[in-house]
């Protein structure tokens, strides 16, 4: 893993503690355990601090995947 | 805080049988990051707790304190913003901010707040409630613009002013202060309207992370200290005693020394309060009791009690104060100038907060006040705080006092670090001797002046020696701390003058010098031209030691008397050339 992906990893575990690694690198974002819109919120949040970049929750929820959020922070330079 | 910081802190394993810790959070925004943040908080500052936080609903912050079910909480959170008062005055309703609208919403807010004031009212006595004013900027609602208030807006400001006030007053409330959130969070870099129109949530997560820490701390608050423990010179005024004099010693803006007598003030208002005030300093007794009779002094000696005023370890001062005071270690605050005397007590005191006294810092000194106001702080004055300095006088004066060692004064040096530098010869360019030999009472054999004339006829005659002593450790310079001067008398040195610094005192800098005369002149014996001055106390009391038989005018110590009674000789020693 990449430092990019660890901090990634970071945010989305502390976000759904629930949840294990492997169900966060495969799992849909409404198949993640724990999954609520408040949950969202909270990955939002931490992802504007850790990476400085502000996504909407509606588009979060387009990305659908772990990979596809990191590609979408890839893309803005984030990571 | 980062948020992920308090996230990783909530996962954290919380013992089986941990006590609950529960919170009721009133608010009328979503909570979200300000609720992660305050229980993250919690969880900190009370680790064997389980903490359990509720918030109420969404948008209605009055009518949840109204439904709340006090016996289920162990405390309350009052997060009051304008929306709460009047939802026109946030971004997530369409009211209207029409000049003529303007009135109805400052009567609005009135109503608001009296309905939250019999709400708080009605809580029981038991649950501590603490409400904080709202924190973030008020809409761009006022017709003149942002750089000048508006009679509405100050309307607005006075009533929530007179709520505060008046809520104040019911036992079981607090005002959280305004003036430390400002401190922590910049007033312009709070809200966030983003996540307030997207979420439902008004504040950036920095400002979350600040007003979270800030409730938690003050939900519960730690007990107060009970007494402060203050060095004399350098910290309580400026100078030292023993070197400049009653009149010598200063604390008034036209000295320089303004933050001295901030310090008494401080101190007098803490006193005022209840707290207990000890004086722990190396120093004369006799003239430390007449410096507390200056008049201008802004610290009565009547609010300071005991005063530990000698040449021994502080912290003996500061276990003799414990026992008259009959408190913990734990319950004391100890101030001091000196890093070494504040890691001395600090080693003897684990459990005790000691801090030094930042008396060539004004940022510093500044945070100083506000953390010992923190330290102190109190919710009221009650009638047994004024009764407490009294009570304890008076019990003291029934206790015998006690002896008994606070802690290895080895170990302490030991770890200290110490380094003396004796320098032999006479430099002709370097006047700290003859300033050292011509300011110091208290260690000083006996008294002796120098004019320049005599001390240009002592550094020329061959017959004569001059020593000069230096001192650092790991807490820093003393710089040259000790002078002696002497000469040889067949299998004798004869000791003419010796004086030391008392800021060097205990640290046993004395027996290394005498260590070092035995050895540098290869003598059986050491005769000292002793005269007691009537304020050498501390220099006689030393050779007390060493001396067999009473120490007067001319005592001698043999090097056998010497060896069997010098303590541990704690610090490294080199010898350099005075004259370069």
């Amino acid at each position: 893993m990449d430092d990019g992906d660890v901090r990634l990893m970071r945010c989305f575990a502390s976000a759904f503690p629930s949840a294990t690694p492997d169900e966060i690198r495969t799992a849909k974002f409404d198949a993640m355990p724990g999954w609520d819109s408040l949950r969202g919120v909270t990955l939002l949040a931490v992802l504007d601090q850790e990476f400085g970049v502000q996504i909407d929750l509606p588009e979060l929820l387009e990305l659908e995947t772990f990979d596809a959020v990191k590609r979408y922070l890839l893309q803005r330079g984030a990571i | 805080m980062s948020l992920i910081d308090a996230l990783e802190r909530l996962k954290g394993p919380v013992s089986a049988n941990a006590s609950p810790l529960r919170v009721f959070l009133a608010c009328g925004f979503t909570p979200l990051h300000l609720g992660t943040f305050l229980s993250a908080h919690l969880r900190n500052l009370y680790p064997s707790c389980r903490v359990e936080l509720k918030s109420g609903l969404f948008g209605d912050l009055i009518g949840n304190l109204e439904r709340l079910r006090s016996e289920e909480h162990d405390a309350l959170a009052v997060v009051i913003e304008w929306p709460d008062l009047d939802s026109r005055l946030g971004l997530r309703t369409l009211g209207g901010w029409q000049v003529d609208k303007l009135p109805d919403i400052v009567n609005s807010v009135d109503l608001s707040l009296k309905r939250l004031t019999l709400a708080l009212q009605r809580l029981p006595f038991g649950l501590p409630t603490r409400v904080c004013l709202p924190t973030l900027p008020l809409p761009p609602l006022f017709y003149t613009g942002a750089e000048r208030c508006s009679v509405f807006e100050l309307n607005l400001r006075r009533s929530v002013a007179a709520f505060a006030e008046s809520i104040s007053f019911v036992p079981h409330v607090s005002v959280v202060s305004g003036q430390r959130l400002d401190e922590n969070s910049p007033p312009g870099k709070r809200f966030d309207l983003r996540t307030e129109v997207t979420q439902g949530f008004p504040y950036k997560v920095f400002h979350a992370s600040v007003l979270g820490e800030l409730l938690a701390e003050v939900i519960f608050r730690h007990e107060p200290k009970k007494g402060l423990i203050t060095d004399l010179d350098d910290t309580l005024w400026a100078g030292i005693l023993g070197e400049v004099g009653v009149a010598g010693i200063h604390w008034h803006l036209e000295d320089h020394a303004q933050v001295h007598g901030i310090y008494q003030q401080f101190l007098a208002s803490l006193a005022s309060a209840g707290v207990l005030i000890a004086a722990a300093s190396k120093n004369d007794a006799t003239l430390v009791d007449q410096a507390f009779k200056r008049a201008d002094l802004l610290l009565s000696k009547a609010n300071v009690f005991p005063i530990e005023a000698h040449w021994r370890r502080k912290s003996e001062s500061v276990q003799n104060i414990l026992k008259k005071w009959n408190v913990l270690a734990e319950s004391v605050v100890f101030v001091d100038d000196s890093p070494m005397e504040v890691a001395e007590v600090q080693t003897a005191f684990p459990g005790m907060e000691c801090l030094v006294f930042p008396k060539d810092d004004y940022a510093a000194f500044w945070g100083l006040l506000s953390h010992l106001r923190n330290r102190f702080a109190k919710i009221s004055i009650s009638e047994e705080d004024s009764l407490r300095l009294q009570t304890i006088r008076n019990s003291a004066a029934f206790r015998e006092p006690e002896g008994e060692e606070g802690s290895s004064l080895d170990d302490f040096l030991k770890g200290a670090e110490g380094r003396l530098t004796f320098a032999f010869g006479k430099p002709l360019e370097d006047p700290r001797a003859f300033e050292l030999i011509n300011k110091t009472n208290q260690f000083n054999l006996n008294g002796k002046r120098y004019d320049e004339a005599d001390w240009s006829r002592f550094l020329e005659d061959p017959r004569k020696y001059l020593v000069t002593v230096s001192y650092q450790d790991k807490f820093g310079k003393l710089g040259k701390t000790a002078v002696l001067t002497g000469r040889l008398r067949g299998k004798q040195f004869v000791v003419e003058t010796w004086v030391m610094s008392c800021r060097a005192f205990s640290r046993r800098i004395e027996f290394h010098c005498l260590q070092y005369l035995f050895e540098k002149f290869a003598v059986a014996e050491i005769f000292f031209e002793l005269q007691a001055t009537g304020r050498n106390g501390p220099l006689i009391e030393f050779l007390q030691q060493l001396v067999d038989g009473p120490v007067e005018a001319n005592s001698q110590l043999s090097r056998s008397s010497f060896l069997r009674k010098v303590p541990k000789m704690p610090h490294q020693v080199e010898e350099v050339s005075a004259n370069g």
